[in-house]
């Protein structure tokens, strides 16, 4: 089920919140929790009923294992974790990676008989981690239900935030959570549909030019330096305000809940460097891939090489993780290059005494390495990759089989604006708390600070009416395939 | 700063929504580019109408003696020529991408208000490749809701949808081009392309060259669904004792290069079985390798249909 679907909109999340206050007002919160179980299993079995068994029985075995582990000690707790990560990851290598692997190193059945799971990727990891946090030691226990609902909520559930046992179950235990209320649907409401609106009236318009360059690149023949510049910025763009979009709509519907989820972006175009934007993208995978890969493998406290070393890999991970193809990887391995220069940049600048680039300048060259990487994120192979960035420096021949409009500039300007001079949508609502972390005040001024005033009610409402009206063609969400 | 209630802001709100709905459901109302509500009809030309329910609304106050059914390419058989080589009133029901199951129920709603002497009906393999549900653009094709069912509440909604590329599309092509790429003629049911007749006159070699580049090359089969919906054609015309006459209508050689060939001529030994006789205009010398016949590959013009048309009514033309 879309978060842009009409059944979503107009029947699930009113309903979901109608039992969920009913049951709270006039039963215990264990049941609207109880209740919660089912309408994300509910949600989830939209697209495909029969994988809620596969969703079902993960979450099943991982709390089956993570009783398992609390009730031992030593080397029996790590056998339980050991067999727990061959089975989360079995799962995965086998829905996700088999094709992969088969193409790659083997034979087995071809990669288009196996369906992948929706968000298979998402609640394998948020269940390894729960797992290794009880291995060592950060947790003593947990009811079953406050941890089905922790790895089956549906706002969260198919694409993420990827959102941490003990950012959510403490949560539950509030005297406030899953009691909606007027006060906290609204704001939630308005953050729901500034994310509506940045998916369906900003994302998908960008998506058009970003398939046709990648199509034509695709077909082997270059597009002219201009337009293969211009189709990497559009997908920089697209993938920017879709995924943003849905971790908004996710944060929105969490707050009529009474729930608060991490911050996973905070305008990662204004990153003045790649270490800079890979705090502010995808916020919730960096930090994941930070504490249980990068740092488990030493980080930084083993010397250089093995620094360098150990960022190298948690970014090829990384990139696996988004997909079964070695184009993935070798976006995550781009990030790993440029991490490792820039952390060797900062440490030649300090030894010697060298000030900073100009943040501009800095900017510059952080979002052009950013667009150099996407184009492997987005090609469907090497070859389109290869070409489209030959396209990109002037080897694309001078044809022009789609120019460029006078309207599509003016959207291209817009966009480029919104992303490295507007607020972002946390900033907007920031007084709302619409996280669980604080938001840092960038001077954004109060007249784009949203309140309980009218001007915001008529705001919203007129974007909400123009989503209502382009429900007819939802698009999908570019980060469910991962 | 806040300056109101959760509640009230709510209601701002849920105002604020419909007062946007309402006015966008106006003006699709007064811009109609579809023509399906009638208010306005401005759109003439170069973006098409859903010429499937003008084509029904039209039938409910006019008549006809000879009907033409099939899909886009049955455009070709003139009501002129028709009316001309067999002295009977004509309406060209020509359905872009229509399949046999929509030429069924346009006729199951015909025959129950109308008595026609003759049917016509193209049948063409590729239509069969269709199987799948319109997508872009089916608001142009989809079916009058009195031949399908469809509440007509249910119809109206969807056009109610404000679609801001379509509705520019229509206003620039109305307003903004000069040459006629595409016009529909509601009082005989056919659409016309004179701009590609332009083209075609003033520049047969430029307008060839860029027609005729050849067709992908791999094999289509066709899906056996829509056989049935020709054999309940059929009885349905018998039912009613109407005179069904059927073509396969005229291909070019680069669309027949992409049949399975096999396919092909197993699924027209099903058609013969199921209409019993079929005129076979599909690979006639004189037109499937004459490019001048045809617009493009796909697509024979209005002289390979008077073509056809003299041939199938030869008896008749050769008759005292």
């Amino acid at each position: 089920m879309l978060f842009n679907s009409s059944i979503f909109l107009f029947v699930f999340w009113p309903v979901a919140l109608l039992v969920t206050w009913a049951l709270s007002k006039w039963s215990k919160v264990a049941a609207a929790q109880g209740f919660l179980v089912l309408a994300s299993l509910f949600f989830y079995g939209w697209w495909n009923p029969s994988y809620v068994v596969l969703l079902a029985g993960s979450i099943v075995v991982n709390y089956g294992l993570g009783c398992l582990m609390l009730a031992s000690r030593g080397g029996t707790r790590t056998a339980w974790l050991a067999l727990g990560i061959v089975l989360n990851l079995g799962l995965l290598a086998y829905y996700k990676y088999w094709g992969f692997l088969c193409t790659n190193f083997g034979s087995g059945p071809p990669m288009e008989t196996i369906v992948l799971p929706l968000a298979i990727s998402f609640f394998t990891f948020t269940q390894i981690t729960y797992l290794a946090d009880i291995r060592s030691g950060k947790i003593e226990s947990n009811g079953f239900l406050d941890y089905v609902l922790f790895v089956a909520f549906f706002p969260h559930l198919i694409a993420g935030p990827i959102v941490h046992h003990r950012q959510l179950i403490p949560q539950f235990r509030e005297p406030d959570a899953l009691r909606p209320t007027l006060a906290g649907i609204v704001p939630g409401l308005a953050l729901f549909i500034l994310g509506l609106s940045k998916k369906m009236l900003v994302a998908d318009l960008f998506a058009p030019y970003a398939d046709q360059v990648f199509q034509q690149a695709a077909t082997g023949s270059g597009v002219p330096m201009l337009q293969a510049w211009y189709g990497i910025a559009a997908y920089a763009l697209q993938i920017y305000f879709d995924f943003s979009a849905y971790s908004d709509m996710a944060l929105g519907i969490a707050m009529t809940f009474q729930l608060r989820f991490p911050v996973n972006f905070f305008s990662p175009y204004k990153a003045a460097s790649v270490i800079d934007f890979w705090r502010r993208w995808h916020m919730t995978l960096s930090q994941f891939l930070r504490d249980y890969l990068y740092i488990p493998m030493g980080g930084s406290r083993h010397g250089l090489p093995r620094m360098l070393a150990a960022l190298m890999i948690t970014m090829l991970i990384g990139g696996l993780w988004h997909g079964a193809n070695w184009t993935f990887v070798f976006w995550g391995g781009l990030h790993g290059l440029f991490l490792i220069v820039n952390h060797l940049w900062l440490r030649w600048r300090k030894k010697t005494g060298r000030a900073p680039l100009p943040r501009p300048l800095g900017m510059a060259i952080t979002f052009v390495c950013v667009l150099v990487t996407w184009v492997f994120f987005r090609a469907g192979s090497f070859s389109e990759a290869w070409t489209l960035l030959g396209s990109m420096i002037g080897l694309g021949g001078g044809a022009s089989p789609f120019p460029i409009k006078f309207w599509t500039v003016v959207l291209m300007v817009a966009g480029l604006a919104m992303v490295f001079r507007g607020p972002t949508t946390m900033q907007i609502m920031r007084h709302t708390r619409p996280a669980i972390d604080s938001i840092e005040d960038d001077g954004t001024p109060p007249r784009l600070s949203w309140a309980l005033e009218p001007r915001w009610a008529y705001v919203c409402g007129a974007l909400f009416a123009a989503c209502i009206i382009r429900l007819n063609q939802p698009s999908p969400f570019i980060y469910f395939q991962f | 700063m806040n300056s109101s209630t959760p509640g009230k802001h709510l209601l701002q709100m849920a105002a604020a929504v419909a007062a946007v709905i309402a006015l966008m459901i106006l003006a699709t109302l007064l811009i109609d580019p579809y023509r399906v509500f009638g208010i306005t009809n401005w759109n003439q030309k170069n973006f098409m109408p859903n010429s499937r329910y003008l084509q029904m609304e039209a039938l409910k106050t006019k008549s006809a003696e000879a009907y033409v059914i099939g899909t886009s390419r049955v455009n070709y058989y003139t009501v002129k020529d028709f009316q001309e080589l067999t002295g009977l009133t004509c309406y060209n029901l020509t359905t872009p991408n229509g399949t046999p199951h929509e030429n069924l129920l346009e006729l199951q709603w015909l025959l129950a208000r109308q008595k026609p002497k003759m049917v016509l009906m193209g049948l063409d393999y590729d239509i069969q490749f269709l199987n799948t549900p319109l997508t872009e653009s089916y608001l142009q094709k989809w079916m009058h809701p009195e031949t399908t069912g469809t509440p007509l509440w249910r119809f109206r909604l969807e056009y109610l949808r404000f679609d801001v590329e379509s509705t520019w599309l229509a206003i620039k092509r109305n307003f903004f081009e000069r040459k006629v790429t595409y016009r529909f003629d509601v009082e005989t049911g056919h659409y016309s392309l004179p701009k590609r007749d332009d083209d075609i006159r003033d520049n047969w070699a430029a307008y060839e060259a860029a027609q005729f580049q050849g067709q992908p090359p791999e094999k289509r089969r066709a899906h056996r669904e829509h056989d049935d919906d020709v054999r309940q054609i059929v009885a349905l015309l018998k039912k009613h004792g109407v005179e069904a006459r059927f073509v396969f209508t005229p291909m070019h050689r680069l669309t027949l290069a992409t049949f399975d060939r096999p396919d092909y001529e197993a699924w027209k030994a099903r058609m013969r079985e199921i209409c019993g006789t079929v005129a076979d205009f599909s690979e006639d010398p004189a037109i499937m390798n004459e490019n001048r016949l045809f617009y493009e590959p796909v697509h024979f013009r209005a002289e390979a249909g008077r073509m056809v048309l003299e041939k199938l009514f030869a008896k008749e033309l050769k008759a005292p």
